[in-house]
């Protein structure tokens, strides 16, 4: 049987929830650049954002007869602009956590050099995909690798996302992702209208410095943007089990992007290329414990309204992953033990094309593939290194949706085809008894959205999901008996899943938009990660039979003069592991989910221009395990972030952030601690 | 669906067929949808396009100073369905540290705002008598508004919308296009 909440979690709550109510900026919004339809299709907010004061000059105005959105698309979409990514206190440019205050979501960002955790719809961290740009990235690492200069704006999608998107065949971390709950979407900044350059200098807590350059410019039909930025620190990351470290921990972290952009002609006719590469190395207080990581993304995008009704574009990508682990023996010496590297080579494709059809019919079709070359390598204290796992995948699949609107209705079909195969030249060390495994799955997606009052709207959706187990979860990593890392399960079953939603947007006013969503998410086979041992520390994936998660998400925004802006919202989930064959995980909690979250802000502008941004968070209780006999439970506590700014000058501007004011060190998974109140102020000059 | 279909007896094979006529059922319903779907009113798109010009302009026109309180006002007149739909970009950031502001009505006091957009249904001529000597951006979509006295008015030109600028007003109103916005629009003079 399930445990509930004890009542002191609801007593605790309810002042925090008094206190709450905005998360930043999310406005429905009508479709975006992942499937890039015609422009007259879009949102004002958007149509903004892809025209110029010369496109709109060629635009012809009469024969193009569409509806206004956001009442143009099916599911909920959250947009952070960027005024309100500007507003959230984050000096470590993890975008992840910039998210941290939409509902439905609970980001867990464990410390500054580990990648984010955290859960979607109810589900674990690997059931909401990310893309950037329309091309799939990896929802734990790449979130904070990447430069949040290059990015333009962050835009969420909630609900089943199969049909369109694909699968990240990561096969690492907590194996592959999908958008069963969702998926998110990171756009580039493209277009440059004004050149500009902008350095911003800090320093904080922990001895903290970091410092960022940016610049954008265009020549005739070529925009450019460059980016760098270096981060270094004294960061102390805990281990509350017992005392790891010996010396002060540090890392440095350095980022360099470019962002091209060259329009054929037209605005609307296109190429781009991005690159971006991150190095990421630092210890963890003692000699041998310290890591490297290095990441490249590039995305190739092409993009063509070659007429009034037909619009193509291809995405190509590539994503390199090398981390590299230093391991001693501690506590019985400090010797170097072995040095782990994980490694991947993902390169995903794209091609999509839009048929604007009838009056406001779009018909979206096409086809993506992926292609994944993963393995790990291990070296000794004598330097001999030996590969333990060699994997390789690859994911084709074929995409159709149609969305028609008549008059106040809005529906959408589409379907898909997978093919996906795995592919084991070694699994643990060992050439493996099955050498390969081959998947075909159709996937399904349905959504219908009515226009109640002008303001007024209900929506409602439905899909379905795939997912085969990554390799890392069949092949394991744990090299010796006494090692850290995840445990072999060679009987892991793919998993397959279906996400259903239900809410209503209204605008209540010009100044005051209200929604209520209501979510529920099946996964059969589900795929759980659970820890086995904290020292040393290892999981284990396994199938936990059949889980369900349902959920309430209440969202508020308003702003009632130019000078407040407020947010709040409330997700309510209850999940549950139905497992008759293990009594442990029957009628378990799905681990990683908070049972309650609540977040609330403000945005304010005050004489003399100072903005003040506070941030209140709520996490309920969550688990760390689908095991009853074995989980340890987490959460339970409030979190009051907040960011400060002053416009010194019409260019220049001054920023102080203040996080974990309430000095909460919380515990979470995998013997992490909230190192607590820490401090960062820096200056932004833009000239 | 498939434990359904096996439960009640069906054989595989007949499971398979009906899979497969249901996905090509799919297809061929997307395929022949009937496509005569009602249409929107005409001039949606041609609001849209004013809107996103107004919002562009707040970037090529350099006011004497910047807004005391770090917001644009940007204010409609004699349009309504332009300042609903331009409510969509309220507090939007439209410069550094400067969000935009909507406000929609016939009771505003243009001499607080920084742009005004006199709409065709607004049927009052002394709005630039209002607003002389004040750096306040008019624009409007009547016709001959430039030539007349006013800073920037949209025209019609072969199913597009277009720019023209009254150079001599913006400066009067000490209000600086940019060299990229004389470019776009077409001058013109004040008609004496």
């Amino acid at each position: 049987m399930k445990t509930r909440p004890a009542s002191g979690t609801t007593a605790r709550f309810w002042p925090s929830l008094l206190l709450a109510l905005g998360s930043p900026a999310a406005q429905a919004d009508s479709p975006t650049t992942t499937n890039a339809p015609p422009l007259q299709t879009l949102s004002l907010s958007r149509f903004v954002e892809v025209t110029s004061l010369e496109a709109l000059g060629e635009m012809v105005i009469t024969d193009a007869k569409v509806p206004q959105a956001p009442d143009s698309v099916t599911q909920q979409i959250a947009v952070l602009r960027p005024e309100d990514l500007a507003n959230l206190p984050d000096p470590h440019g993890n975008l992840a956590s910039l998210m941290r205050y939409t509902s439905g979501q609970f980001v867990n960002v464990l410390s500054r050099n580990d990648a984010n955790w955290g859960s979607y719809g109810g589900l674990g961290p690997k059931y909401n995909s990310y893309l950037l740009d329309g091309v799939p990235i990896d929802a734990l690492a790449d979130t904070m690798s990447l430069n949040p200069d290059a990015i333009e704006r962050v835009e969420i999608h909630k609900g089943p996302a199969s049909v369109l998107y694909s699968n990240y065949l990561t096969m690492d971390f907590v194996g592959n992702q999908t958008p069963l709950a969702g998926t998110t979407n990171l756009v580039l900044r493209q277009q440059v209208e004004q050149e500009m350059t902008r350095l911003s200098l800090g320093a904080g807590t922990w001895n903290t410095q970091a410092g960022r350059l940016y610049h954008q410019g265009r020549q005739g039909n070529l925009s450019y943007r460059f980016g760098l930025a270096r981060e270094q620190s004294d960061y102390t990351q805990t281990n509350y089990e017992y005392p790891t470290t010996l010396n002060s921990p540090d890392y440095a972290k350095t980022q360099g992007f470019s962002n091209l952009h060259y329009a054929l002609g037209r605005p609307d006719h296109a190429i781009s290329l991005f690159l971006h590469h991150t190095d990421h190395r630092g210890d963890q207080g003692r000699p041998h414990r310290d890591y490297q990581h290095r990441y490249d993304t590039v995305n190739v995008a092409y993009s063509n309204q070659f007429s009034d009704n037909w619009h193509v574009q291809f995405k190509a990508g590539e994503r390199r992953y090398d981390r590299g682990f230093a391991n001693d023996n501690y506590p019985a010496s400090l010797d170097l033990s072995r040095y782990e590297n994980t490694r991947q080579i993902i390169r995903p494709m794209d091609l999509s094309v839009s048929y604007l059809h009838g009056q406001n019919s779009l018909l979206t079709f096409g086809a993506d593939t992926q292609q994944v070359h993963y393995w790990t390598e291990n070296r000794d204290a004598s330097g001999i290194a030996r590969c333990d796992n060699d994997a390789r995948a690859t994911s084709t699949g074929y995409f159709i949706q149609e969305k028609i609107q008549w008059q106040d209705w809005v529906f959408r079909i589409g379907a898909r085809h997978n093919r996906i195969q795995q592919r084991y030249s070694l699994l643990g060390g060992q050439s493996p008894a099955i050498t390969g495994r081959d998947w075909n799955k159709t996937l399904w997606s349905l959504g219908i959205r009515y226009r109640i009052a002008p303001a007024l709207s209900l929506y409602a959706n439905a899909g379905s999901s795939f997912m085969p187990p990554a390799a890392k979860q069949i092949g394991g990593t744990v090299s010796s008996p006494g090692a850290s890392g995840e445990l072999a399960n060679p009987n892991l079953r793919p998993e397959t899943g279906m996400g259903r939603d239900i809410g209503l947007d209204w605008q209540a006013t010009p100044a005051l938009r209200l929604g209520v969503r209501a979510f529920f998410n099946t996964v059969d086979d589900a795929i759980v990660t659970n820890v086995v041992s904290v020292v040393p520390s290892q999981v284990r994936s396994e199938n936990a039979g059949r889980v369900q998660a349902r959920g309430l998400e209440f969202n508020l925004r308003h702003a009632p003069s130019e000078t407040l802006d407020l947010f709040a919202n409330l997700t309510r989930t209850d999940s549950r592991i139905d497992h008759p064959g293990n009594p442990d995980a029957h009628g378990s909690a799905m681990p990683f989910t908070p049972d309650l979250v609540a977040n609330a802000g403000l945005t304010t502008r005050l004489p003399g221009g100072l903005t003040v941004s506070p941030y209140l968070q709520w996490v309920g209780r969550y688990y760390d395990s689908a095991s009853r006999a074995d989980r340890k439970s987490f959460g339970q506590y409030s979190l009051l972030n907040m960011r400060l700014q002053w416009p010194l000058a019409r260019d220049t501007r001054l920023f102080l952030d203040l996080n974990n004011l309430t000095d909460r060190r919380h515990d979470m998974p995998f013997s992490f601690r909230d190192p607590g109140c820490n401090v960062f102020a820096g200056v932004s000059l833009n000239f | 669906m498939r434990g359904f279909a096996l439960r009640y007896g069906f054989s595989r094979m007949a499971y398979r067929l009906w899979r497969q006529a249901g996905l090509f059922g799919l297809l061929g319903w997307l395929l022949v949808l009937p496509v005569g779907v009602p249409a929107a009113e005409d001039g949606e798109l041609e609001n849209k396009v004013k809107a996103a010009y107004l919002y562009h302009l707040i970037r090529f026109v350099e006011w004497p100073r910047p807004p005391q309180s770090g917001t644009m006002r940007l204010c409609i007149v004699g349009a309504p369905d332009m300042g609903n739909l331009l409510g969509e970009l309220s507090n939007r950031q439209v410069q550094q540290d400067v969000l935009l502001s909507i406000e929609s009505g016939d009771a505003i006091d243009p001499s607080r705002c920084q742009m005004l957009f006199i709409g065709r249904a607004d049927t009052r001529n002394d709005w630039l008598q209002r607003l002389r000597g004040k750096s306040v951006l008019t624009v409007s979509d009547r016709d001959n508004f430039a030539s007349q006295g006013g800073m920037i008015g949209f025209y019609r030109d072969n199913r597009k919308i277009r720019l023209e600028i009254n150079p001599d007003a913006l400066r009067t109103a000490n209000l600086r296009a940019s060299s990229k916005l004389l470019e776009i629009a077409r001058s013109v003079a004040t008609d004496r």
